[in-house]
């Protein structure tokens, strides 16, 4: 059997499809598998294991190709044209795209295979799956609501492969065992890693230093490595010349991607902003890992896939903001309220408190920073899937709710709410099982019980009504596109999600009945979901209190 | 007039009216590092447009480090042309001298059209521009397909390409990627349906 798999996003995105790569090998372990990414993750790919062949798509290289006017104008289109003819020889039996743009959905309908799993856009603009789960990924792409499932667990889903630990999913390579052979020391690693591309994601130099400093004296004996790629060099030595001056000393630590992960592999703890980094700590095994989520961040898909990390993020409200727009709140990156916001002696406390795992201590000094920041562990939960348990004051109900979406998603996008015998049992088993000491009281299931109720029947009336009103303007043509984007606008409203329909709605403009039907289901998930939701709840709240 | 001597190491070298066609020292090492500048384009092309024959050291580089690369050389002097390539022995090699006093006459050679159809590299011999820059312009423009005129030249001889596309009006200013996807015909299918999504992966790639 042959697989392709394409993964044409950043580093950390591939080092998170490298776990679900694993779960495929697992799967079909004498398939040969071979890769589809983009030409600057190759210092990656040597780290994956499972993979035969992969191909490069060079985007600079064809973006130098559409952007020099000395460069045929039809170059672009004779590369990848090139690139596609070498890739379809090989006749694969299954395509998977785990990427959810459109560059990757008409390369996928330009790649021949048997099956085909993964967002897939046809010259025509017709849109397939291939899987419930990259539907729904591709449905809230772009919706201000909120994320449910990690990355890592809608391709595992997706691909219809098992959950294990992401350690088999990389190598330790010779190269990057070499890299870090001068590295040798007997006390517990540090690795913190300060800086993403994304200047929205970055907190300043100097609290970098505070925070190295504050942790030395909470947490003394530590080797510490400031690590960085060779661009970040200078910036890496300033915030280890700061710390210094501080009284704590840490190393300005170079590496390739090998080297990072052989020395991740030894660290105890690693501590990073979001970045390919800390997908690369959990591969490696390390220890602990500590990730502080600023700018557009959103850790419920993207955080370290792991069960032994701690997130920090910045109660700042406009956090996440939308990626590859600037800061709207100030033009300096190192000013941004995000970033301020949160102080070095929050941030070290925790991490602190956290490598100690002290459950209780840490929950009483996420509470006491809680005007700063929001603090959530990585757990995975007893249906399989990554989940961020709140901790502080007040999380239980928050946690509750989390998981209660989490199972009820998983029911319809797996369509068990359809079987004879709907799973119900065991999702609230999961559910139990998944809650730590602090979870819901009956008072509060009652509560959301009654609150589900009263919008159900609001849902039910809201999809008859924005159905009728868009197949009547289908048939007789009379209101105006504004018009009728603002009465589905104003019916939208009533629903708990905002901006979730006409998003999509204009997406498919000018698709008919095609458009009305993609409406029609999103509305009936919804439905559905209501429904779910509160079959789930009173299944929990027959269980008895002690079971809570 | 042309004139030919050795370098101090023994390399072939011309000079053209008194004025040096290459290096006085080390010709093969310039044109090589000039090779080296281009070698992601060469290295996925099928043919290169060397527009100048200049000194004769890039194109015999050029047949050395991709011998499998088709040559189409365009120059105006045939002087130039015959003293050169009989220094090298062009023509036992898989190389084409294309003599042009003009763009259009460039435009119905064969060799031309064949190396237009597929994948290609057009590059500017600079040691020699001087000999006829407003050709080499020209030149350029036509085999890049930039210009409205030369743009709709390049689509008659891509038949792949045509037959995705609407008839161009105007393109008004230079072809690029959004001009091609705005430009794409709805109704074509099969074959050309691949092109379509070509033009439209490649448009995501400047949005």
């Amino acid at each position: 059997m042959r697989i392709l798999v394409v993964s044409l996003l950043r580093m950390g995105d591939l080092v998170m499809a490298a776990n679900a790569i694993a779960g495929l090998k697992r799967k079909y372990p004498n398939a040969e598998i071979d890769l589809f990414t983009n030409d600057s993750n190759r210092g990656v790919v040597p780290l994956i294991s499972a993979i035969s062949r992969t191909y490069y798509f060079s985007r600079t290289s064809l973006q130098k190709d559409l952007g020099e006017a000395h460069r045929p104008i039809f170059a672009g289109i004779d590369s990848l044209k090139a690139l596609v003819h070498e890739i379809n020889r090989k006749e694969y039996d299954l395509l998977i795209n785990l990427t959810q743009n459109k560059l990757s959905g008409y390369m996928c309908a330009l790649i021949e295979a048997r099956e085909k799993i993964g967002l897939v856009i046809s010259e025509n603009e017709q849109s397939t799956f291939g899987s419930t789960w990259f539907r729904h990924l591709n449905d809230f792409a772009h919706v201000q609501v909120p994320h449910l499932f990690h990355f890592v667990d809608i391709f595992k889903a997706a691909m219809g492969v098992s959950t294990q630990s992401s350690a088999e999913a990389m190598l330790n390579t010779e190269a990057g065992n070499n890299e870090i052979s001068s590295l040798d020391t007997d006390r517990p690693i540090l690795v913190i890693q300060p800086f993403t591309s994304d200047e929205k994601k970055n907190w300043r130099g100097s609290s970098w230093a505070e925070f190295i400093a504050t942790f030395s004296r909470l947490q003394p004996g530590f080797d510490i490595h400031v690590f960085g790629a060779p661009n970040e060099k200078v910036r890496v030595q300033e915030i280890v010349d700061l710390a210094a001056r501080r009284g704590a000393p840490a190393q300005a630590t170079i590496l390739s991607l090998e080297g990072a992960f052989a020395l991740l592999r030894k660290s105890k703890l690693c501590v990073s902003v979001d970045t390919g980094i800390k997908h690369l700590a959990a591969a490696a095994g390390t220890q602990q890992i500590v990730e502080l989520v600023l700018g557009s961040s959103d850790f419920k898909r993207t955080a370290a896939y792991s069960s032994n990390s701690l997130v920090i993020r910045s109660v700042e409200s406009c956090q996440p903001c939308g990626h590859s727009t600037p800061c709207h709140r100030t033009e300096l990156s190192e000013e941004r309220p995000c970033a301020t916001r949160v102080s070095p002696m929050s941030v070290a406390s925790l991490t602190a408190q956290f490598f100690r795992r002290d459950q209780i201590t840490l929950a009483a000094a996420a509470t006491e920073y809680s005007d700063e920041v929001d603090c959530y562990l990585g757990r995975i939960s007893a249906g399989g899937f990554w989940w961020p348990e709140k901790i502080g004051e007040g999380s239980g109900e928050v946690n509750s709710a989390y998981l209660l979406e989490l199972f009820a998603w998983k029911m319809i996008l797996e369509k068990e709410h359809l079987e004879i015998v709907a799973p119900f049992g065991a999702h609230v088993r999961h559910f139990r099982d998944s809650l730590n000491a602090g979870g819901i009281s009956k008072f509060a299931i009652e509560q959301l019980i009654r609150n589900y109720s009263e919008k159900s029947g609001a849902i039910v009336r809201l999809q008859s009504d924005i159905v009728r009103l868009l197949k009547d303007n289908l048939s007789q043509g009379t209101k105006s596109k504004a018009s009728l984007e603002s009465e589905i606008n104003s019916l939208e409203q009533q629903l708990d999600w905002k901006n979730f329909l006409l998003p999509r709605w204009r997406e498919l403009n000018g698709h008919g009945l095609g458009q009305v039907r993609v409406i029609q289901r999103l509305l009936s998930d919804v439905e559905q979901l209501q429904q779910i939701r509160l079959k789930l709840l009173q299944s929990i709240r027959d269980l008895p209190q002690e079971n809570l | 007039m042309l004139e030919a001597f050795r370098t101090t190491s023994g390399e072939p070298a011309f000079s053209y009216n008194g004025r040096l066609l290459c290096s006085k020292v080390a010709p093969y090492k310039e044109a090589q590092s000039f090779i080296e500048k281009h070698k992601d384009q060469l290295a996925t092309s099928e043919s290169v447009f060397l527009l100048g024959l200049g000194s004769g050291h890039v194109v015999e580089r050029l047949r050395a480090t991709y011998p499998f690369l088709k040559i189409v050389v365009v120059e105006v002097d045939t002087a130039l042309i015959e003293g050169v390539s009989n220094c090298f022995a062009f023509s036992l090699m898989n190389i084409d001298i294309v003599h042009a006093a003009d763009v259009s006459t460039l435009k119905g050679r064969h060799e031309v059209i064949k190396a237009l159809a597929g994948v290609y590299t057009v590059l500017r011999q600079t040691s020699s521009q001087w000999l006829n820059a407003d050709l080499y312009n020209a030149a350029e423009e036509l085999l890049t397909g930039r210009s409205p005129d030369a743009f709709t030249y390049l689509l008659s001889v891509r038949e792949d390409v045509r037959e995705a596309l609407r008839p161009l009006v105007e393109v008004g200013g230079p072809a690029t990627i959004k001009t091609l996807n705005s430009n794409l015909d709805p109704a074509a299918g099969g074959e050309r349906s691949k092109i379509k999504l070509l033009i439209k992966a490649l448009r995501e790639l400047v949005i």
